[in-house]
This record gives structure tokens, sequence and C-alpha cells, in this order.
């Protein structure tokens, strides 16, 4: 009996120790995860996930044990760096979420627990030309556009046409606009319809329009061009087709320089439900051989997951 | 017993991890800093759920020791997730009011009062992003290209420092550093400046009728401001054909406190061989290319917002050597000239000072010292050999003078050297204490005094070969003269006040200031003998008035209207050349000055395009030249009676920083008109400007215009074409060319030709349409802060068509003509420039 009292309480004291360290190898899929974990000199293990369908975007995370064994994957931070007219945008947003990664043979899934959710910045910084915003003035200014990009991802996904996720590759028959007939990818749709200014302000005047559920005579001409940028937007057509919401970020020509900055970011944020909630879980991963060229020691890299 | 302990201690430390811990949270306003009673905490994971109480406390009951979410809810209030760690038992959480999605950025934040603020009448801003198309598009970066080609400013010339502003001398424009009058701002006497664009944060220019603040300055007031170390590690690489620069900045220790120090060296070696056929053509031999090494670095701490201290320093130093001999001449057949000619100067500054705001944030103190170096030396000789033919319309001429015994032959020989040199030492030590009040909301209150003193050392002589005469004869000979050296001090001071009314805010400003500037000589003869010379103090008033009548509308964004007078005045540069000789009294000498008006309109029409027409007259007065009347034995005259006027206009058109397309257009007009009483029975000054009749100065243009544009098609490509046109400068008229004889030394006669140059009215250089272009790529490196740029550009594109002639000269010993050079110095090709930078 003292026996067995022992064992529970060495198996509990030891309950936070335990690291994961067993190699995995990839198959083949039409997009991909790239799963690493880096363990430092201490044993100190981290994950780093980047994916296909989150570009511009660096997932990071720490193994741990819950009570029942299980290995579990912590969120903790989400790291952004995208280019774009002679900017960049950098930051790092603190998470939370989790997902039990499973092993069974020589692969690896992850099984959701709760969907990694921004808690908060952590540092941000820009460049616009030759204007340096850093510290907290630059944490501000990226937690302003990351929240516009997260906003408008969710709108484009209430739009015709705009599918579950936005795939990778380019040039793939995804968006088919009947009215157009014309395929053509996310970003390219994405800025057609939210800047279709930028195409000529007739397109507005044909019904081949990109919403087909707005109705052209209601279209009001007086006092419905606004300036922004050099880019003359039209009101009528923020109020019909983007929102209340984001009205005053297109109307200004944030919304066109958020777009031209930080458009894999966009197409990132697009995708993130749909990484979470269906490609991840789905995902089966397996360690490939790859080279040893990490700054930290006792590597192990999971990586190039295909399906 | 132990072992009843163990096991006890054990279970407990078991059930603290099996059944979780209590957290103490407190909740509060993040804006006002006041706790919030009701807030709704809300651990998801356990569904657990607690309210804080009116200390903005509550505990709550966590099952877990892994780390977890917890969500703030309060109404009004943006909800707030926080992770609560596993060894964390007691949480602050702050909660802000509800948010509302940005519409539009600001990128522009607020700036320092008087720094960057662009008005109507005075001043002209122009921020870093905005000189990048002018400043960086030649082969040298230069900020000095951007102000060139400012409305107002007369176009100076190629390499030429001689640019007026709105009719004044040169000389009268004032170039200030962060608060530091720099004396010595240029490289290559004035081809190029020492403002790195690259350290630049903003220029402003003034030209206007400027605050009472800024001095002593007669016709205009260059501020250039230097960037603030305070944004993190920055590092900058430049590369090109003529330049190789380096610019880190980073932060020392914290934000708080930071520095940047760089180099940049420059040399004409790769340009110069590419265009080495037309060099070649013009007989020109860089023995040493043209030069320029400079370094920089500014310290920068901040330790809290109320206090801010700094450090600036630069040293640089230029140079050229070369050799000038006419092509296609040989000594066999012809007298050849060649120079040889070499010049090198060093200067170098660093000064520091403090700002203060007081608490009340109503009163801002600004203190300044610093100290500055300058010395140039400037060596060459010219060595005139051959042998040349007698002409035969010279053999006729000869046979018709009396000059008996004396057969002509065949040709006749020269073999002589001219040299001279010339260096200065220039020393100044300069301070300044500078107050703002902020009175009420509508009034500033500005008050300063400060002061340069200056010590000079100045030496110089030569033996050059010109012709004289001797027993009334013409004899060509060498004529020996020394710059005799007296040490030399000037004391510079000045004090102002200067209130600023908002009398209806945004819509009716005044500006009053009066300013009091005052010159004190002290010097040293050869002979150890002390002496001064005192200048009564000069009173500046200024005054401006800034109406912007209209609200925003359909047409305009704003218009502004403005109106100014003020009078400005500035030590003459000459008065380092002053001696005890010249035999001037105690406050008998006037400083010149000038009194401006100004007047002008600003309107803001949509798409970022700005308008603005000024119109101004100067009456310019007590001005200093110098004479040397003949039989004086070389003594110098001074004079300070000189008088004259500049008026005209100036228009511009200009639309700043569009993604895609934007420049400027301007153009001035300006009528100047200057007389200088005095004659002592000379026909020019010791400058060579005409005495006794009314003459347009040696730098005037009636006409300058020039046109900037940027075109952006993608991100990634801009094309930036600069294109200048001036009409000419005054051109003196040349008589026909005059044959006469000399003897040598030796007894030899030589045929020589002159030409006599009278002051016109009329007759003006050719006009002037340099042209620049530069294409540039520029791209992040994929996911990183990289930013790389690669240009090429040219630099005066037409030169090889055309190139702005001047005045009709004569070689002395052939009596060829050919037509001057309207440029300071001319290669007669364009300038190509090729490179790269690379920063984050």
């Amino acid at each position: 009996m003292k026996n067995i009292l022992y064992m529970i309480m060495i198996c509990v004291m030891l309950s936070g120790c335990l690291s994961l360290k067993e190699r995995y190898s990839d198959k083949k899929s039409l997009e991909n995860i790239n799963l690493t974990i880096m363990s430092d000199k201490s044993g100190l293990e981290t994950v780093y996930i980047t994916s296909s369908l989150l570009p511009s975007i660096t997932l990071k995370g720490a193994l741990s044990l819950d009570a029942s064994g299980d290995t579990i994957l912590n969120f903790n931070s989400l790291y952004t760096i995208t280019n774009g007219w002679r900017s960049y945008t950098e930051g790092n947003l603190m998470l939370y979420g989790q997902g039990k990664i499973k092993k069974y043979d020589e692969n690896m899934t992850i099984e959701m627990i709760s969907k990694p959710e921004v808690i908060d910045i952590q540092s941000g910084s820009m460049r616009v030309i030759d204007t340096y915003y850093r510290n907290k003035d630059g944490a501000g200014r990226f937690k302003n556009k990351f929240d516009r990009l997260y906003e408008t991802a969710q709108l484009l996904k209430l739009k015709d046409g705009f599918g579950q996720f936005a795939p990778s590759q380019t040039g793939l028959n995804y968006f088919f606009d009947p009215n157009r007939n014309i395929p053509e990818d996310f970003l390219t749709h994405t800025k057609r319809v939210l800047f279709p200014e930028l195409y000529g302000i007739n397109t507005l005047y044909k019904k081949k329009l990109l919403d087909i559920h707005y109705d052209l005579s209601l279209l009001d001409n007086t006092d419905d061009l606004i300036i922004a940028d050099d880019l003359l937007y039209r009101k009528s057509y923020t109020d019909a087709v983007i929102g209340e919401t984001l009205k005053e970020v297109r109307n200004s020509g944030t919304m066109l320089r958020d777009f031209n900055e930080s458009k894999k970011l966009l197409k990132a944020l697009y995708n993130y439900d749909y990484f979470f909630d269906t490609f991840l879980p789905q995902a089966v991963l397996q360690v490939t051989t790859k080279n040893n060229d990490y700054k930290f020691n006792n590597c192990i890299i999971i990586d190039n997951l295909k399906k | 017993m132990k072992k009843s302990v163990s096991v006890i201690l054990f279970i407990l430390l078991s059930l603290s991890v099996v059944f979780g811990k209590d957290i103490s949270i407190n909740v509060f306003d993040r804006d006002i800093d006041i706790p919030l009673e009701g807030v709704k905490l809300i651990e998801p994971k356990s569904g657990r759920i607690a309210y804080t109480d009116q200390n903005g406390d509550t505990i709550l009951q966590i099952d877990s020791n892994e780390q977890i979410m917890v969500i703030a809810d309060y109404v009004g209030y943006q909800s707030r997730k926080v992770i609560i760690a596993p060894d964390v038992n007691t949480l602050k959480i702050g909660l802000s009011m509800e948010f509302v999605l940005e519409g539009k950025e600001l990128i522009i934040e607020g700036k320092a009062p008087g720094k960057t603020d662009e008005k109507v009448g005075v001043s002209k801003v122009v921020e870093k992003n905005e000189m990048k198309s002018t400043a960086m598009s030649g082969p040298m970066q230069d900020v000095m290209s951007t102000v060139k080609t400012l409305p107002g400013v007369v176009y100076a010339g190629k390499f030429s420092p001689n640019f007026s502003v709105r009719g004044g001398e040169p000389n009268d424009l004032t170039t200030v550093l962060d608060g530091f009058v720099v004396r010595y701002p240029w490289h290559w006497g004035g081809g190029f400046s020492i403002f790195n664009p690259n350290i630049v944060d903003s220029l402003k220019f003034s030209a206007g009728i400027f605050s009472a603040k800024y001095g002593p300055a007669m016709s205009g007031l260059m501020e250039v401001n230097t960037i603030t170390p305070n944004d993190g590690v920055k590092l900058q690489v430049v590369l090109s054909m003529m330049t190789a620069e380096v610019l880190l900045q980073t932060p020392i220790v914290n934000e708080k406190s930071g520095l940047y120090i760089g180099g940049r060296l420059t040399s004409q070696d790769l340009p110069l061989l590419m265009v080495k056929p037309l060099v070649d053509q013009q007989g020109l031999n860089f023995t040493r290319s043209p030069y320029i090494y400079d370094g920089y670095f500014k310290w920068y701490i901040k330790p809290v917002d109320r206090f801010e201290w700094y450090i600036n320093g630069f040293v640089g130093a230029d140079g050229i050597s070369m050799i000038a001999s006419p092509p296609g001449q040989t000594e066999a057949t012809h007298i050849v000239t060649t120079s040889n000619f070499s010049w090198v100067n060093f200067s170098g500054f660093v000064n520091t000072g403090f700002k203060v705001i007081l608490p009340g944030d109503k009163v801002f103190m600004h203190f300044l010292g610093g100290y500055e170096y300058h010395k140039s030396d400037i060596k060459g000789n010219f060595l005139v050999k051959g042998t040349r033919k007698y002409s035969d319309k010279f053999k006729e001429y000869f046979a018709t003078l009396p000059v008996i015994g004396t057969t002509l032959p065949d040709s006749f020989q020269m073999d002589n050297s001219s040299q001279f040199g010339e260096g200065d030492a220039d020393h100044s030590a300069q301070g300044r204490f500078d107050t703002d009040v902020t009175i009420t909301d509508r009034i500033m209150f500005s008050i300063g005094l400060g002061g340069i003193y200056q010590w000079v050392n100045y030496s110089g002589g030569g033996e050059i070969y010109s012709v004289g005469f001797k027993n009334g004869l013409p004899v060509y000979e060498p004529f020996t003269y020394s710059i005799s050296k007296e040490d030399k001090s000037i004391l510079s001071s000045f004090a102002y006040m200067n209130f600023d009314f908002k009398v209806i805010p945004e819509i009716f400003d005044i500006e009053i200031g009066m300013r009091t500037d005052h010159v004190a000589l002290f010097g040293k003869t050869q002979n150890g003998e002390e002496y001064d010379l005192q200048v009564y103090p000069v009173p500046e008033p200024r005054l401006n008035f800034f109406l912007t009548p209209f609200k925003p509308n359909n047409v305009f964004e704003t218009m502004t209207f403005s109106l100014g007078v003020g009078l400005f005045s500035k030590a003459p540069a000459e008065l380092v050349a002053y001696e005890k000789s010249f035999g001037l009294e105690d406050f008998t000498m006037p400083i010149g000055k000038t009194l401006t008006v100004v007047t002008g309109i600003e309107t803001l029409f949509p798409f970022n395009i700005k308008v603005k027409a000024e119109g101004y007259f100067k009456y310019q007065f007590d001005r200093f030249y110098m004479n040397t009347p003949p039989n004086n034995n070389g003594k110098i005259v001074s004079h300070s009676d000189g008088y004259g006027y500049s008026t005209g206009f100036d228009l511009s058109i200009e639309r700043k920083m569009s993604p895609y397309l934007d420049g400027s257009l301007s153009y001035s007009y300006c009528d100047i008109r200057m007389f200088n009483p005095s004659t002592d029975g000379m026909s020019f000054n010791l400058r060579n400007d005409p005495v006794g009749i009314w003459y347009y100065p040696r730098y005037h243009r009636f006409h300058s215009m020039n046109l900037i544009l940027n075109a952006r098609p993608t991100d990634f490509f801009t094309i930036t074409s600069k294109l200048s046109i001036a009409s000419g400068k005054p051109q003196k008229e040349a008589s026909e060319t005059q044959m006469f004889w000399a003897y040598d030394q030796k007894g030899n006669i030589l045929e020589l030709y002159a030409k006599n140059y009278t002051y016109s009215d009329t007759l003006r250089t050719e006009i002037s349409i340099p042209f620049d272009l530069k294409v540039t790529f520029n791209f992040y490196i994929p996911n990183s802060k990289v930013y790389v740029e690669i240009y090429a550009g040219v630099e005066d594109l037409f030169a090889p068509l055309y190139s702005p002639k001047a005045a009709m000269e004569t070689d002395m010993f052939s009596g060829d003509d050919k037509r001057g050079t309207e440029a300071n110095f001319d290669i007669g090709a364009p300038l190509p420039s090729i490179g790269f930078t690379v920063n984050f």
C-alpha cells in the first residue's frame, strides 16, 4: 500500500517535466504545414508552425503534459512580417489556444481543444518609406492594422464567390466569377471586390457586378465621390458592399493601403479559421530527415506535412 | 514519525496540484486609473465566474495549475482576455473604453513648434521623404540639390555656390544645423554642401519674413534638422560609382538614449574614367580626382520627457588636384599654358545642447554651445612655355611702331612659371539660449540671446606673370604679392524677443518680434599693435499677418493669405579682410541691411495639390564694398554706402508624397539693381562689381524654373526627372581682340592679345537647361526588414549637346577666341551614377 501511494505521488510530482522527443516523417499534400520543435540547451522545447495557408505567419507554442498524460500543444504567440509598397509591417501577438497531440506509428495528428485566440499585442513595428514606427507607437499601429485586416477577412467570407479558404497557389481556377467569366486567385479577386475603382469606374455601371446582390438602380450619384490617397471612392458602393464597420476604413484609403502593404496577412487571416477548424485537425504529420542547421542544439524536426 | 510527515506533505502537495488554486484579481480603468466594480471575470474552460467589488477586487478559483485564459467583461468597456501563468497568484487587469476601428490613420505626429511648420510668406519645409527625389537624384546626394529647386532661389549654375535668394547676395544666406550656425557648409568651394540627406530629418528654407529668433541672416535662412536616433537599430549602406557610405543608428542601453555614427567617402575616379575621352578633349588631367570625406555623429539622451541632451559632430575634408593644358598644342609651334592646381579643405564642428520643458508645460528652454573649424589651402602654378612664329599681321603692326633698334626674328620663345598659394584657418565658438513661454493658449512669447566669436588667420602670396609698364614701356614680368597676415577676431552677438498671437485660432495669426545684432572686430597688426572696430547695434523689427478666412469646401481645403515686413542685417563676409590701414573709426561703419516686404497666398486643393504665389520687394542699403584705387600703393579703401533693390514673385505648384505621381513646378521672376556710389577713380570694385553706375549683380537671372516629377508606375519602380530652365546671367561686353607687344625679362618682343571687358546692362550668358534623370528599383528582401534600392541616373543629360556659353575669351598668346563656359566648372559631359542602397 505504501509503495502504491509513493508511486502515485511520484507520478503526480513528475507531471510537469516530460518533453516530446520523437521524430516523424512527412507526406505529400496540395497545401503544407511545417511543424518544427526546437530544443535549447536547458531542454526547453518550442514549437513553430508555418503553413502555406497562413502566409507571413509563424505560430509559436510550448509543449506540456496534461493530467491524463497527453501531450498538449499550447499556442502562445503569433509572429508576422509582411512587405509591400515600400513598407514593412511586423508584429508579435499573444495567443491562447490548445491542441492535443496524438501519436500513432510514425505519424502525428493534432486535435484542437481550443482555437488560438488573440489575447494581446506583445510588440509591433512598421516602416513606411523612411518613417519608422517602433515601441509603443509601432505596437499600436500594428494592432490597429491587424484588427482592420481581420475584420476585412471576415467581411470577404460573407461575399459571393469567396470559398471556405484561399488556396496558396496562384493561378488556380478557384474564384470563378460568373459575371466576368475569368478565373482569378484570391488576392486578385479580393482587390476587385474591395476596390473596383482601380479597375475603372465604369465597372460599376455594368450589370456584370462583383456583388450580384448589389442593385445599380440604388446607386446615388449625388455627392457620391470621395478622394483618398489618389483614388476616387464611391461612397454608395462602400455603404452597400463594405458595410458600416469598415466604411471609414475604405473611404479614407486606409483599406487599400493595408491591402497593398500586407496582403499576405489578409490572406492568412482569411484562412485562419479554416486552418484550425478543418485543415490542422485533418492533417497527418510525418517527420522528414532535414539539415540540422538550426541555431539551437538537440533539434527534432517535423516538417512538410503532405496529404 | 519522519515517514508520516513526508507522506502528509506529499499528499498536500498533490492535492494542490489536483484541486487548483485561488487567483486574486484587481480590475481598473486603464485610462483614468480607478477601480471598476461589477466586472465579470470568466474562466471559459471551467465556466467559473466572479465579479469585482467596489475596490475592483475579486477571487477567482481555478482548477488547473496550468496556464489559463480569463476574460474580463464590462459594459461600455472593451473586453479583455488575459493569460494567467501557472506561477501567478495575483493579477491586475486594466480595461479601456470600447474601441472603434480606426479609419484614416494619422501618419504625421505633432512636432515642436517652429521646427517644421511651413508658413506662406515665411518658409518652406521639405520633409525627409520628400527630399528623396531632389536630394538623392544626382551622383552626389546633397540637401542643397533640393534647396536649389525651391521657389525664390535663383539658379546658381553648375557646381556654383553662388545662389541668390530673392536677389540677395549669396553670402547673405545663413545655414543652421539643429540651431547651430554653420559658417562653412560647403565642399569644393560650394559645388556641394556638407549636408547628407540620409542624416537629415527635415529642411526648413525661409526666404520671407522669418522670425526674430533666427539670424544673423539677410536674404534667407536654411535650417537643417538632423534625425534623432531614438527609434531602434538602423543600418544603411550606400555604394555607388562615386560614393561609399555607412550609417549606423543604435540605442544605447535603452530607447532613451541613442547614437548615430556614419561616414561617407566620395571620389570622382570612376565617373571621370567613364567620360575620359571627353575630359581628355578638354585637356584636363586629374592628378587627384575630386574627393570628399565626411564623418558625422549624434548622441542623444532623453532620460525623462521634460529633458533632452544631444551632441552633434561633423568632420570633413575635400580636395582636387589637376593639370590643364590646351589640347592639340605642342611647345614646338605654340605657347602652351599648363596649369597645375591643388586645393584642399578641412572643416569640422561639434556642438552640444539641452532642451528642458519646465513643470507646468508652459516654459521651454534650449541651451546650445559649439565650436567650428575650417582650414583651406590652395596653391597652383602656371607654366607658360613654347615657341611661336610671329604672325604676318604682327610683323606689319610692329614695323609701324617706334621701337628703335629692334628687328623681329621669325619667332619668339617663352618659358616662365607663375605660382601662388593661399591658406586660411578659421575658428569660431558660439552659444545661445532660447526660451519659449506659452502665456495663454493663444499667445506664445519667445526670448533669447547668444553670440559667435570667430578668430581667423589668413595668409597668402605669389608671383604672377603679367604685363605692366616700366619706363613707359610694356613689360611682361612677375608681379609678387603677399597678403599680410594679421590676426583678427570678430564677436557677433544678438538678442531678440518675439510674440506669436493666435488672434482667432486657425483663422488669424500675428507674429511680431524685435531682434538686435551687434558686431565688433578685434585685430593685431604684424607689429603687435592691437586695434578694434565697433559698430552700432542694428535693430531688426519683424511683423507678419496670416489670414485663413475660408472654411474647407468643394473647391479647396484651405486658403491662407500673408503679409509681412521686416528688417534684416548681417555683417559682410569681407569684414575678415579689414585691416587697421583701412583707417575706419569706431561707429562709422554701418552694417548692411535689407528692408523686406512679402505678401503671399497659399491654397491646398484636393489630391494634396498645393498652389503658392508670393511677391516681394527688398530695399538693400549700407552695403559694404572695397576699392583699390590707382596710385594708392595698393591700399584698399572700404565703403558702406552701397544700395539697391530687388523685386519679383515666386509661383509654385506641388504635390507631395503620392503613391503614383508627385512633384513640383516652380517659377521665379527676379529683378535686382544695385549701386555702389564711391568710385575712387575705378570702374570695378575689388569684387569686380561696377562702381558709379546701376548694375545687375553677377548672380542675377531674371527667370528660373524647376520641374520635378516622380512617377511610380509600380510599387517597385520610380522614375525621377528634374528639369531646370534659367535665363542667363550678366555678361561683360568684350571688345575686339587687341594685339599688342611687350618685352620679356630678356628683352625679347612678345606678340600678345587681350580683350577689354566693360559692364553691359543688356548682354547675358546663354540660358541653362540642366536635365537630370534617375530610375530606381526598390524592394524588400522577402519576409524581412531589409530594404534594397538599386538606381541608375545621369546628371545634366544634355551636356554633350548643349552647354550654355558666357563671354568670348581670347588666348593671350595665340589670339584665338573661344566662348567661355557659364558653369563654375564644366567637363562638357553628363555625370553618370549607378549604385545601390541597403538599409533596415
